[in-house]
């Protein structure tokens, strides 16, 4: 008997797609789910569609190395990301569904003077705006994994500290859109799969609406939480976003028994690791260097991505590689996701979540939800509004370009 | 002898580990064996790696296997072992024009016709340890070969997998002694005593065995299958055969995982039964679909009731297909339950590589770790005892074990410094000043041959990314400096502009090809006049060609240690000379060379910012407090239309100089205002010739302001102008 | 397979120049021009003197390459560590990454001279020497 087998939600699919709505959200994924979930739950507004081109969580919602964690570098990211790890740390109780949450805690390993004072410096900004990054010695480092080599690479990456970070956790990233999907549902909210959006609707520059491959369809309001091709949507309604789009790879080994503990990452080195609840190790890197929206994996990413592996975590060479994947990042020019209004009238974006996105989902709908709701941004998401690129009041979080998603 | 789990088990010449154990006598695999690579059932743990195959591995003496374990997975392997990572794997890559993947009739075929057309062609076929791994964009086929991991590029390749049988889902289908019929015709020809065989759908060749009439039903046994139970579809009578071995011929589908995972790529194609169409099988009814994750078809129609009714959502809903055979088992049945649900037969998963599944180890082979650059007297600080650190792309000495000696050498004698690291390029041409002034937001003209100027390097945006000096040697022809940091893309930034703006110039990056060595401190001028050439030496912010013991150098005089200081620039292969030259006759002087660590010390107690340090990605000069860099009053620059913008909006964040008493606050320490947050340090030191510590720190505006009193970690701090130390700058010019 | 041959830092001209008065210069007896691209020459041994028809051109002493010498019969193990193919034609020059390091490369008949920067040459020596499990 398999476990893991999925034997809780039911997803009420509705075949009719009215010709209008209160809200229309683009795009099925984890932010999208996750406002109308939140629209629904916190706000009693149920007159919502969310319009899916393939079937739900089939962009980057399935495709991230699901860690969560509030570990940034500027108290904003720090404030907004910790909320999110405390939403998630509910929403099996809420949702009474299990996204097999696991709180394994991210040890983040340094190599040298200069990052060990960088590790300290993130350690002091998380305390004090609610997350719980600890400065660690390499000697504690030892005790939280005692599977690092500390002499890595013959002393060239020697462990010279860290931080850890006891809140990082792990979810199922397919359950946390499915209990979503489905609470949202049971309210009355309508998700259409199938369902591609070609245009928006327009009366002068408010947009009113989109076409889809299955008609018109009003809304009072539109939310884009489109992954990937989020800047043709958004030109749509002739705004411009600073974002990118480039691509992202990881790979899991086969199945292992569930010995190892925490998520142990170095940026320095370019890779990060965690054990799955079904004992995958799952393996990432850094983004591709070049923007593309393609799905393709690379051999050298295999490679780059195993070999600091093995150096760091030396148990890890004789492990079997089972598959190798890639999702799509939307990167905005400081790294920072971009949420709220857009300029245009009845269009709002939820957007930019270059490798954050799986970490934001509780939040990022929470708050997206309210601002829809109330017609007012919350203090939480008011630094992310795309507003910033005008006001000179960039993001740049050094916390967040890391290697570990 | 093989030794299987503590028992020896002979072999013949050319006998996979499967062959071997099963002549043997022993079937210590549940599940339909397909011998063919596809199926998850022979999966072995040889010597130490689990999932491996045994139908893919050579029987070798003294080989140490163990089965698969039965209940729950392997276990990780224990943290003591510390290899060299890649030591043991081979590595290779191979250029040819075909790849032809898999070496049965058509593959030969294709093969042979390749190479009629005067192609290299390299095979590859699983059957003889010349596995494909993947097939990626290039195209790329990655392969594991005898000698280990061969990435090869080629122009086309043509996949022959052949077919995959299909395996039967039905209850029982994981008892021991099930064989596909291929695999049954395989192993009875190596001489595996199949004993009593009962066969269901097409039959195996030259096996002996009993046809059972009728479709297949169920296996019964207890462990191992003792009857298959058949159904007349007529009659709806049931048949019981008795037997040892059951063999079940239902058919085939293409074995193209590579080629779908190859799908769009140009230069790919399938050929053979690995292009044809899938023996579509009934509608599973019962038992396990999935082995690999334990799936029945019991769960297909649980998530199948609660939404889950596409092919993707199934998949992720069950984890079916997820497993160590990728769907190759399960995938034909899956595709059936979701057409029986009134749908189309839906295409196959998406396939991913790896095809063939190869340890981290192999996966690491044939890569390197990033590589980090030495300047030319790295041999020279090791033989000094000094501690070096990875910095922006360089090795560089951290310390010479003595920090307080390296330190007052500076502020008090003489002392040198490796500064290799520095960017450095020269540009000439007939617009070079006009080039250089559009690059720049200082103005370039007023710098007389010999001069030199502090300048900031602006993005288009506006922000700082780099900073530097520009030396003018003559009309139209300038040396350029660049931080360590930004050296890499200076060249290709001033490239691509001139390139941009049709500007005439000639761009030479002298970073690696020059050396370059700072003496600095109050005995510095004393040291180079007794070592030069009796040439005058540079004044402040001037610069001048001069030899200096013999060796040919560009002295700058210029200092970021706050003390007098000369740049000697010069070829890299001279470093080591041009070092040992200074130590010797400096050392009546007590001269002594300073790392990193002490020259951080020193250049923020003069308030030098370190870009990329201090600065943020979207500092602009103001916020930097060095408005004082840009000239609004001249011509264009870069960023200058990001100035002017950002310039009339009111200033949201400054870098200030802080001191304070006691220890210093670390980097990121944060600043607080009457309990807000109000920022933090960026640089710290106490500074051992002030007596206090002093720091440059990002304070935040407060209601419009920069105003009130500050705590770090709850003592207070005082802002102070930078520079903390001979504000005048005194010693410098001296 | 003996030890590869150490890298040694060697001389050479560096010329940047209008990539017209670039195409008049010759190779030095027994020496070698690299052209690096097309405003860039490297000029191997550095000559006694140069004329570049230009009165702009930067004509600097090159101190930061490290050579060493392959003979033919080493050519299928470099290749072996090179994701691109090398050129056929003799002599060629050619530019790329062999073991994941920059390098030019100058093959002649007789085998191949490889240039790499100075800065990470132990990089490629310690590189190219742990190919033995090849051979």
């Amino acid at each position: 008997m398999n476990e893991f087998i999925e034997a809780q939600v039911a997803l009420g699919w509705e075949q009719n797609l009215r010709s209008s709505y209160d809200v229309v959200i683009v795009g099925g994924g984890g932010h999208g789910m996750s406002t109308a979930y939140h629209l629904a739950t916190r706000h009693g507004i149920t007159d919502v569609a969310v319009l899916e081109r393939g079937y739900i969580g089939s962009g980057n919602s399935g495709r991230n190395t699901t860690i969560i964690r509030a570990n940034y570098g500027i108290p904003e990211a720090v404030r907004f990301y910790q909320r999110s790890v405390d939403l998630y740390s509910r929403l099996e109780e809420e949702t009474g569904r299990w996204i097999m949450h696991d709180r394994k805690g991210l040890l983040w390993l340094v190599h040298g003077t200069p990052g060990t004072r960088n590790e300290r410096a993130r350690s002091i900004v998380n305390q004090a705006f609610g997350a719980d990054t600890v400065y660690v010695t390499p000697e504690e480092v030892g005790e939280i994994c005692p599977e690092v080599d500390m002499n890595a690479g013959g002393g060239e990456y020697r462990v010279t500290g860290g931080s850890y970070s006891p809140h990082a956790a792990t979810a199922r990233h397919d359950r946390v859109v499915w209990a979503l999907a489905e609470g949202a549902m049971k309210r009355g909210v309508h998700v259409h799969q199938r369902t591609a959006v070609t245009g928006l609707l327009k009366d002068g520059d408010r947009v009113t609406g989109v076409m889809t491959d299955r008609g018109p369809v009003t809304a009072g309001v539109t939310v884009s939480a489109v992954g990937g091709h989020v800047s043709t949507l958004a030109a749509m309604a002739g705004v411009r976003l600073p974002i990118r789009t480039h691509p992202l790879q990881a790979f899991v080994t086969n199945h292992y028994a569930r010995t190892f503990r925490p998520i142990v990452a170095s940026a320095e080195m370019g890779f990060y690791v965690s054990q799955t609840p079904r004992g995958e190790m799952l393996l990432g890197a850094g983004i591709d260097s070049q923007p593309s929206y393609s799905y393709r994996s690379s051999y050298e990413f295999l490679s780059h991505c195993s070999l600091p592996a093995v150096t760091l975590l030396p148990f890890l060479r004789d492990l079997t590689v089972l598959r190798q994947w890639t999702g799509v990042c939307d990167m905005s020019v400081d790294m920072s996701p971009i949420m709220g209004y857009t300029g245009v009238d009845g269009f709002l974006v939820t957007t930019g979540w270059g490798t954050w996105g799986f970490k934001g989902i509780p939040a990022g709908g929470e708050q997206m939800a309210e601002l829809i709701a109330t017609d007012r941004t919350p203090e939480l998401i008011a630094p992310f509004s795309l507003n910033r690129f005008k006001e000179d009041r960039l993001m740049f979080d050094p916390g967040s370009t890391g290697t570990t998603h | 002898m093989i030794d299987f789990d503590g028992t020896p088990v002979p072999f013949e010449e050319g006998d996979t580990v499967l062959t071997a154990v099963l002549r043997a006598g022993l079937w210590p695999w549940s599940g339909c064996l397909c011998a063919e690579g596809d199926c998850p059932y022979c999966l072995v743990t040889l010597e130490g790696t689990s999932y491996v195959r045994a139908c893919r591995t050579p029987a070798s003496d003294g080989a140490k296997v163990h089965s698969h374990p039965t209940d729950g997975y392997p276990a990780l392997p224990p943290p003591t072992r510390t290899p060299t990572p890649g030591s043991a794997v081979g590595f290779e890559m191979i250029h040819c024009d075909t790849v032809v993947i898999g070496q049965g009739r058509s593959g030969r075929a294709a093969a042979a016709e390749a190479g009629e057309r005067g192609r290299r062609v390299v095979t590859l076929d699983a059957r003889v340890g010349r596995e494909a791994v993947g097939v990626y964009a290039g195209p790329e086929v990655v392969a594991r070969i005898p000698d280990g991991m061969a990435r090869i590029f080629c122009e086309e390749v043509v996949v022959a997998t052949g077919s995959a049988e299909v395996q039967p889902v039905c209850p029982g289908n994981q008892l021991a002694g099930i064989l596909t019929r291929r695999a049954a015709a395989r192993l009875a020809a190596a001489g595996v005593d199949l004993g009593r065989v009962v066969s269901i759908g097409a039959p195996p060749e030259g096996v002996e065995h009993q046809p059972a009439r009728g479709r297949l039903a169920r296996f019964v046994g207890d462990g191992t299958v003792e009857r298959v139970v058949t159904l007349d579809e007529e009659t709806g009578a049931e048949r019981t055969y008795p037997c040892d071995t059951a063999v079940v011929g239902l058919g085939s589908g293409p074995r193209d995982t590579l080629a779908r995972m190859a799908h769009g790529l140009p230069g790919v194609r399938a050929v053979g039964s690995a292009a044809g169409s899938l023996d579509r099988p009934p509608v599973p009814e019962a038992g396990v679909v999935c082995p690999c994750s334990e799936v029945t078809v019991d769960d297909l129609r649980s998530v199948w009731d609660r939404g889950f009714q596409e092919l993707e959502l199934i998949k992720r809903s069950t984890l079916a297909g997820t497993g160590a055979c990728q769907g190759a088992v399960c995938m034909p049945h899956v595709r059936s339950f979701v057409a029986a649900g009134g749908q189309e037969l839906p295409p196959s998963f998406t396939a991913r590589p790896v095809v063939t599944q190869i340890t981290m180890g192999e996966a690491a082979a044939g890569w390197y770790h990033h590589a980090d650059r030495r300047t030319a007297l790295h041999d020279e600080h090791l033989a000094m005892g000094a501690v070096m650190e990875r910095s922006r792309g360089w090795w560089r000495p951290w310390t010479y074990g003595d920090a307080d000696r390296e330190y007052w050498a500076v502020r008090s004698g003489v002392s040198i410094c490796d500064v290799s690291t520095l960017g450095k390029t020269l540009v000439s041409g007939p617009d070079a000043d006009a080039f250089l002034e559009r690059i720049y937001p200082s103005t370039i003209a007023p710098i007389r041959p010999g001069r030199a100027k502090y300048v900031l390097v602006l993005d288009e945006r506006g922000y700082v990314f780099d900073d530097g000096l520009v030396c003018r040697e003559a009309a139209n022809r300038f040396l350029l400096t660049s931080t360590s940091a930004g050296a890499g893309h200076f060249e290709m930034w001033l490239r691509d502009w001139a390139d941009a703006w049709g500007m005439d110039v000639r761009i030479l990056d002298r970073t690696t090809s020059w050396g370059a060595i700072n003496v600095t401190g109050p005995r510095s001028g004393e040291l180079l006049s007794r070592l030069g050439d009796g040439g005058r030496l540079p004044s402040f912010m001037g610069h001048t060609r001069m030899e200096v013991a013999g060796f040919a150098c560009r002295v700058m005089r210029m200092s970021f240690t706050g003390e007098i200081s000369y740049e000697l620039h010069h070829p890299a292969s001279r470093s080591e000379g041009l070092w040992r030259a200074l130590m010797e006759s400096g050392a009546d002087f007590d001269v002594w060379p300073h790392g990193l660590e002490v020259l951080e010390e020193l250049r923020l107690e003069k308030g030098h910012i370190l870009v990329g340090v201090d600065s943020l990605s979207d500092s602009t000069p103001r916020r930097l407090g060095h408005g004082w860099a840009v000239r609004m009053d001249k011509g264009d620059f870069l960023g200058r239309h990001a100035v002017a913008r950002t310039s009339r909006m009111d200033p949201d964040r400054l870098l200030v100089g802080l001191e304070m008493d006691g220890a210093p606050p670390p980097q990121g320490a944060i600043l607080r205002v009457k309990g807000d947050y109000a920022g933090f340090v960026t640089s710290s030191t106490w500074s051992r010739v002030l007596g206090r510590s002093v720091m440059l720190a990002w304070m935040y505006a407060r209601d419009g302001g920069f105003g009130g009193d500050i705590l770090i970690e709850g003592r207070p701090a005082r802002r102070v102008a930078a520079p903390f130390y001979d504000p005048e700058g005194l010693r410098v010019r001296a | 397979m003996s030890a590869p041959e150490r890298f040694e830092r060697i001389g050479a001209t560096r010329i940047v120049a209008d990539p017209g008065a670039l195409d008049g210069i010759e190779a030095p007896d027994g020496g070698h021009l690299l052209r690096l691209a097309p405003d860039d020459l490297l000029v191997l041994p550095p000559p006694d003197r140069v004329d570049v028809a230009d009165p702009y051109a930067l004509v600097e002493p090159e101190a930061g390459f490290s050579a060493a010498w392959f003979d033919r019969s080493e050519l299928p193990r470099l290749q072996a560590l090179s994701a691109w193919e090398f050129p056929r034609r003799r002599p060629a020059p050619a530019q790329g990454h062999l073991a994941g390091i920059p390098v030019k490369m100058l093959f002649d008949v007789g085998g191949v001279l490889v240039l790499v920067p100075a800065t990470l040459a132990h990089h490629l020596e310690e590189r190219l020497g742990s190919q033995d499990r090849l051979e």
